[in-house]
């Protein structure tokens, strides 16, 4: 297991709730890369999930309700240091209209080990995002 | 009546409850265990080559990816139960699959779809990993025709 899977905002709300429009589609990633895990494949991706992420999309893993989304996804937390905090400062300064939670995971993006998948609906910021660091990845849309 | 939970579902429970704690968090304790000597002389060279840090580190992280896919995997099963509409197909999970991998394949769901049908008729245990490689025959053959 060498890469990353990051979950994004809209990830996480797909894959909390089981009647999202897109929680069959997000949870077929995460089958598909356990699917790999099992068998110890190095293509298997870590998955993650920006501490921001989590705050933004409300997921507290002490909840009852959050029961589904911490077995599924298994998903492991990364907090933002201060280096994280200090590259995602200049990326906001690089890219004015990105969010404090994408500024976030551009950090995470920058500090993952590669290849880096980011699973989102939002291609075109983390695209783009991808490119300005020069991060080999891709994004992968719900 | 309160239905009792059956030795599995609690074992199960222990499993997926894997992934929520941080690293930091967790205690520690020492299991001594018995590897293959190649294996050892291996990891050594792999340490000295600087690709692993040291025994303990190379087997926690594969223990954990080993055990965090088991438990998603289980997690995922018992989830279909629930939502059985959910449950992914061959085909949709090779998709997936080819998708995580910016894999050109996955542009041609169809080919896709097709390679599932024929392999899984073939060999019911495929995997969406085999299904990429069945159908990049498939796309080989038909661009080779």
């Amino acid at each position: 297991m060498t890469g990353t899977l990051i979950l994004d905002c809209e990830a996480v709300q797909a894959l909390q709730d089981p009647h999202h429009p897109k929680h069959g589609r997000a949870a077929d990633f995460i089958a598909a890369n356990a699917i790999r895990g099992r068998r110890s494949a190095p293509t298997a991706l870590r998955v993650v999930v920006p501490v921001a992420v989590r705050i933004e999309a409300g997921w507290d893993r002490t909840a009852p309700a959050a029961g589904n989304i911490n077995r599924l996804t298994q998903a492991q937390d990364l907090p933002c240091r201060e280096a994280d905090a200090n590259l995602g400062a200049r990326l906001r300064v690089a890219f004015p209209n990105l969010s404090v939670v994408d500024a976030t995971i551009g950090a995470v993006i920058a500090s993952s080990p590669p290849p880096v998948r980011i699973l989102t609906s939002d291609r075109e910021d983390m695209s783009q995002l991808l490119e300005h660091l020069s991060i080999q990845g891709s994004v992968v849309s719900l | 009546m309160v239905k009792r939970r059956s030795r599995r579902e609690a074992l199960i429970d222990q499993l997926v409850t894997l992934g929520s704690a941080n690293d930091s968090s967790q205690e520690t304790t020492t299991t001594s265990i018995r590897l293959p000597v190649e294996l050892r002389v291996a990891l050594d060279a792999a340490v000295e080559l600087g690709l692993e840090h040291n025994l303990t580190d190379t087997t926690v992280d594969a223990l954990r990816e080993r055990l965090t896919a088991h438990a998603q995997l289980l997690a995922l099963d018992a989830h279909y139960v629930e939502y059985p509409d959910l449950r992914p197909s061959l085909a949709q999970l090779a998709i997936a699959t080819a998708e995580l991998d910016a894999n050109g394949l996955a542009q041609a769901p169809e080919l896709i779809r097709q390679a599932a049908a024929e392999l899984i008729a073939q060999r019911p245990g495929a995997t969406p990993d085999d299904v990429l490689t069945y159908a990049m025959g498939l796309a080989a053959g038909s661009s080779a025709a």
